[in-house]
């Protein structure tokens, strides 16, 4: 094949040259004129129809979109109970919890100081467990503070053996 | 809206599923789901593989619809997503789709022969034929070759349009169209002279 051939067919397959009157003196391009007429016949022949997809293939990608969406707003959704409240309504919760809190602490503080008896308060720090003699002081046997008429104990009280009455 | 001969028109759908309207997303399905399903089909030569990577298309096409700056270019936004989906599905396989065009099976696909063109049942089946021959033959080439032939060819885009889809130079997809033409009429005058050998009229 001539280079100038090859440039013929080239320009021509661009829409640029008619190849047919080059062919009528190359039988070369003669013969590649046939063939490509014949090649551009089938593909127009394979051209003229469609190629359809399944009719349920919308049906498949629109369940996908309404699938993708939910998991969007599933994953990027506020927590349950705040979920339906407006912006303002969310400030609004925030606030009233933060203030409910605080009258908890001052409560909690409250109730350890207000409220305890000035005269019972006075009275506990008047009172005084009777002790005869030094309770620490060996030799010396208290009397039970808590139960006065039993008898004094002497000795040691923690040691085996060693409590008497 | 019945065709996409109003580009306004088209436009104010698209702007409308830019806004997360599924409606308008489904009508734009409409218009372009056959032409995407079509082109990838020929692209990938399996039916079961385009109906999967439509379906993918049209799922990242409704992601990204935001980032669509401007609606006119929607058909192109759209070509190129399906290009790219079949090109990573070409890379993730690492495998290029056999070519046999002397393989008798024909797979089952969608493919209605146009009524008006052939009125005579005999060359719609030959029609069929021949759409099944150029599938084949189709797969024989690069895909760089392919995508821009089934664009110029099937689709009947301009080469100006073809460049907005494939990202090359006029004079890249000039070249590349000329030599996928080359490739195919080698590709179907083999076949032919093979079928005639063979005894087999068409």
């Amino acid at each position: 094949m001539r280079l100038s051939c090859r440039w013929i067919r080239k320009s021509a397959l661009e829409g640029r040259t008619d190849l047919s009157r080059h062919a009528r003196r190359c039988s070369s391009c003669a013969r590649f004129l046939a063939e490509w007429r014949e090649t551009e016949s089938i593909l127009e022949t394979a051209a003229k129809g469609r190629l359809t997809p399944p009719p349920e293939l919308w049906g498949r990608i629109e369940q996908r979109l309404v699938a993708d969406a939910w998991e969007d707003r599933v994953l990027t959704a506020p927590p349950a109970a705040t979920r339906f409240l407006p912006a303002f309504g969310r400030g609004f919760l925030a606030a009233a919890a933060s203030l409910l809190v605080a009258v908890g602490v001052w409560a909690g503080w409250r109730s350890t100081t207000v409220g305890a008896d000035p005269e019972l308060l006075a009275r506990l720090d008047a009172f005084e467990v009777p002790v005869e003699g030094n309770p620490f002081e060996p030799g010396v046997s208290p009397t039970n503070p808590f139960f006065p008429e039993e008898a004094a104990v002497t000795g040691n009280p923690f040691k085996t053996g060693g409590v008497t009455r | 809206m019945s065709s996409t001969n109003d580009p306004s028109e088209l436009q104010a759908v698209v702007r409308r599923a830019q806004a997360g309207s599924l409606d308008d997303f489904q009508q734009l399905y409409s218009l372009f789901g056959e032409g995407i399903y079509a082109f990838i089909w020929r692209l990938v030569g399996s039916a079961d593989e385009a109906e999967d990577l439509t379906q993918e298309t049209f799922l990242k096409a409704f992601a990204d619809l935001r980032n669509l700056r401007d609606a006119g270019q929607f058909k192109f936004w759209l070509y190129r997503i399906a290009r790219n989906e079949v090109y990573q599905r070409i890379r993730k396989s690492k495998r290029r789709p056999e070519v046999s065009i002397d393989n008798e099976e024909i797979p089952y696909y969608e493919f209605i022969p146009d009524e008006n063109s052939f009125p005579d049942p005999e060359r719609r089946m030959l029609s069929r034929e021949l759409n099944e021959v150029v599938r084949q033959c189709l797969q024989s080439l690069k895909p760089k070759y392919r995508d821009v032939f089934v664009l110029a060819v099937f689709e009947k885009m301009s080469y100006e349009d073809i460049t907005k889809i494939v990202g090359r130079s006029l004079l890249s997809v000039k070249t590349d169209i000329y030599r996928a033409r080359l490739a195919m009429k080698e590709a179907l005058t083999d076949y032919l002279v093979r079928s005639r050998r063979k005894g087999v009229r068409r």
